[in-house]
């Protein structure tokens, strides 16, 4: 039996990726549509979202009642997820009904009902949650930190939009960003599941071989947000028990040559197995001052360059000093290379999580989809042990200095505090 | 239990050291010497095991719950006996010396205090405090900040020498092994606790012989399960200022997981809340507009424990006219039963859950170790039979016996 991923392209345009996962009998089916917040238009931040919620919520052939009635007597789920840059819509269940909640994934997506009613009842619940996410002192302070570090550009606002925006949307704007985004030319399938790869992919076809693209062009690629200029502060006054803490800057697209360095950087400084990090180790498990603290760069690099954040939180009496060392931490990253240990260590974490990354049909559906998306190729998976033991202790160096921009970096600090108290430390 | 499609293995650990074993006044005691596990031996520095860990692509961690403090691996394979020296060495020589526990308490406020800025754990945080007073379940398993303050690293050597024993622990491994290597391995390293004794003072209380006794013990310490038994009437608290939104949870007093109502609990949590036709979904939030998320789950736990509703509301919306829909739909169920097809959804979400719990090593050995905590793994495939056997006629009757309106205990979180 062969092994690894397939891949075809549908006369439609539409790319499928497949892979079999013999784990448990379950499979997961990921349509990864090119229509994420990046593409709202001014004025409308949240209208990706919105419309990607709308799209569960019935069909031109079927109530949104009937579609639940539908998904659920299979056993399977179905829903979506809207992200910077794409809309998913993920379906999943036993692998005996992977055929019954495709068709039903191709319809939601095809054919989406978009009625005023259920336009208005998302609406109501988008600015529900993003009212809930901006009184709560973490999601306000990652949300203070995007929209000062992309000033300017469509990142900065939050996936779920502004309050005003999403108020002032109707079902005409989401019909409208459906037919303009919604099409089988910007769009990936991927399914992982226990099923013979022949089997998925006419799957995949018999559920969506029928889409068809519009005549009409492509949508523009917005422009790429650009590093900001200087050093930024932006601190928010919020009655919360701990002071919440994000440094950081615009930093790299996956296609960057040093993705696979900033990769190995991020093990070593703030994203390592347990509390290994240098961040851990020092502000967490030698100083206390700390339950959570990370750093991360690789992370968010998509098709557009994403952020380099470290984030903490502590209370209110320890917040400088938590700031003092998480600062000096990120200095020494761009001071000098990583120790040869550390370079092995975070080689070997990287390598083996690879094989971990595997286990699961949802875990595959999401590699197959990263894989396709940044054109990495179907080797991908045999080829990235490569990738990251050719990283050098220089090449990490040359990613700190970078990745990470005292020059342009914005401090967000969210809590019970004054505003003076708020400022970068003096590390000189 | 071997399993080979990928060269991964999971091993954890899990003892019978959770917060219910906790002495009065010492709340969040087990959740800080699981933190204090990873502060080392006098073999193995600080920060060893996540460096031994995380330098062959292994993932490891603790949770620590009302019942359970588990210690969990995933790594490649062919380090499959790595998790095992570390769990015998910890196991027997923790240090736990006055300043790492001085440092790790401030770790531990800090969790307390990332949760006091948490609207979801506090209105679940404020049910328990309502339904458990008197019993250990009572408290947050990260405890409260007064008893934190309050501790001493004497506080954990005692619960470290009480519950971290051989006869309190079941280890499980699964993945790409051979069995008899790592049952070879595990004598070797284990043998020496084979004469300790289970733990004394705490474990009396928990001896079972049925499950009427254990109702009895849990009765006397403040929580009552039996079908008969009930409340005065409703408890209620009302938190304000603690959520931008209005949140409301009820939570309904169901016996321990080796109860035979458990599957049919657990079935009735699925009509009641899987998927987008589930009875809370299609009348709260697609109907009519009332949430925007809801929830119904019940925790397999050794004691009685909450059956938990909740809603997440839509800003305006008002908790009081929430709580009165979800017992009126509770009601409902009770009144008219649940129809076969609703029944079929149920069972078949529920059937897709347990599956995708099998894909990873983790999730199989989590599972196996919970069963063998209780009595033996079987028991785990004897509760799946038993949930594929659940009928409507179950779901109306434990809905009935446990679901009392006036036996609930009820937080509202107000903006």
């Amino acid at each position: 039996m062969s092994r690894g991923p397939e891949r075809v392209v549908l006369d439609n345009g539409l790319t499928v990726v497949v892979e079999r996962v013999p784990s448990a009998p379950v499979f997961t089916a990921m349509l990864v549509v090119e229509a994420g917040s990046r593409f709202d238009p001014p004025g409308r931040a949240g209208l990706a979202a919105l419309t990607g919620g709308v799209l569960v919520e019935g069909t031109n052939v079927r109530s949104a009642r009937s579609m639940a009635l539908a998904v659920d007597s299979l056993g399977s789920a179905l829903d979506s997820v809207t992200g910077y840059e794409t809309t998913a819509v993920v379906g999943s269940g036993l692998g005996e009904h992977c055929s019954e909640t495709l068709l039903l994934l191709a319809e939601v997506v095809t054919s989406p009902r978009m009625s005023r009613s259920a336009v208005e009842e998302c609406v109501r619940r988008q600015v529900s949650e993003l009212a809930d996410d901006s009184a709560q002192a973490y999601e306000r302070c990652r949300q203070v930190f995007m929209s000062t570090v992309f000033d300017g550009h469509a990142r900065a606002n939050p996936v779920g939009g502004l309050v005003d925006d999403v108020l002032a949307m109707t079902h005409r704007d989401t019909d409208a960003f459906h037919r303009a985004f919604y099409r089988p030319d910007r769009a990936v399938l991927s399914i992982a599941g226990d099923l013979p790869r022949a089997e998925l992919v006419e799957a995949a076809s018999e559920s969506l071989g029928g889409w068809t693209a519009p005549a009409a062009a492509q949508p523009r690629e917005p422009e790429p947000p650009s590093p900001a200029e200087g050093r930024r502060v932006s601190f928010t006054r919020m009655d919360s028990r701990q002071v919440h803490v994000i440094v950081g800057n615009v930093a790299l697209a996956r296609s960057d040559p040093l993705y696979y360095a900033a990769a190995v950087m991020d093990v070593i400084l703030g994203d390592s197995a347990g509390f290994g990090s240098r961040l851990a180790t020092r502000l967490r498990e030698r100083e206390g001052l700390a339950y959570v603290i990370e750093s991360d760069a690789s992370g968010t690099a998509g098709v557009e360059p994403g952020v380099f954040w470290a984030y903490s939180a502590t209370s209110p009496g320890q917040f400088e000093r938590l700031l003092e060392g998480l600062m000096q931490e990120l200095l020494l990253m761009r001071a000098e290379p990583p120790s040869d240990d550390e370079l092995a260590a975070a080689v070997g974490y990287l390598t083996g999580r690879d094989v971990l990354d595997r286990e699961t049909s949802d875990a595959v559906a999401g590699r197959l989809v990263h894989a396709e998306r940044h054109g990495l190729g179907l080797d991908f998976d045999e080829r990235f042990p490569e990738h990251v033991e050719s990283v050098t202790r220089e090449a990490v160096l040359e990613a700190a200095r970078r990745f990470i921009d005292p020059d342009t970096m914005t401090l967000a600090v969210v809590g019970p505090l004054d505003a003076e108290g708020v400022s970068f430390p003096d590390l000189s | 239990m071997t399993r080979r499609r990928l060269p991964v293995v999971a091993a954890l650990i899990m003892y019978r050291a959770g917060s219910l074993y906790e002495p009065h006044g010492k709340s969040g005691l087990a959740h800080l010497t699981e933190h204090m596990m990873f502060r080392g031996t006098p073999t193995r520095p600080q920060g060893d095991i996540d460096r031994l860990i995380g330098r062959v692509g292994g993932a490891n961690n603790a949770v620590t719950t009302s019942d359970h403090a588990t210690y969990y691996f995933t790594l490649p394979s062919e380090h499959w006996a790595t998790p095992l020296a570390i769990e015998a060495d910890r196991m027997w020589n923790c240090d736990l010396d006055e300043t790492t526990f001085g440092t790790e308490r401030r770790v531990a406020l800090e969790e307390r205090a990332m949760l006091d800025d948490d609207p979801e754990a506090l209105a679940f945080e404020a049910v328990d405090s309502l339904a458990f007073e008197g019993h250990p379940y009572e408290y947050p398993v990260v405890g409260l900040s007064s008893d934190l303050e309050g501790m001493t690293v004497d506080d954990v050597r005692d619960f470290y020498d009480d519950r971290y024993r051989p006869a309190e622990a079941v280890l499980a491994v699964v993945g790409d092994v051979r069995e008899d290597q790592v049952a070879a391995e595990v004598e070797r390293l284990f043998a020496k606790g084979a004469q300790v004794p289970r733990a004394s003072a705490v474990t009396a209380r928990l001896e079972r012989t049925d499950g009427e006794a254990v109702a009895r013990r849990a009765t006397a310490a403040g929580v009552d399960a039996r079908p008969g038994a009930r409340g005065s009437g409703p408890r209620r608290t009302t938190l304000s200022g603690a959520s931008p939104v209005p949140r409301v949870v009820l939570g309904y007093m169901t016996p321990e997981a080796m109860h035979e109502d458990t599957a049919a609990l657990e079935l009735l949590c699925a009509v009641l809340s899987s998927g987008r036709s589930s009875v809370l979904y299609r009348e709260l939030v697609d109907g009519s507009g009332v949430a925007t998320e809801v929830s119904a789950y019940k925790l397999p736990q050794v004691e009685p424990g909450l059956l938990y509703v909740g809603a997440t509301l839509n800003a305006g919306e008002s908790p009081e006219r929430c709580e009165d829909r979800l017992t009126g739909l509770i009601g409902d169920i009770v009144r008219d039963g649940v129809s076969e097809a609703a029944m079929e959804r149920a069972r078949n979400l529920t059937l897709v859950d347990v599956m995708i719990g099998r894909e990873t090593c983790l999730g199989v050995a989590g599972a196996v170790a919970f069963w063998e905590s209780l009595g033996g793994w079987r028991l785990g495939r004897d509760h799946e039979e038993r949930l594929s056997r659940v009928t409507s006629d179950d779901v109306r009757r434990v809905a009935e016996a446990y679901l009392d309106p006036d036996g609930r205990s009820s937080a509202w979180l107000v903006p």
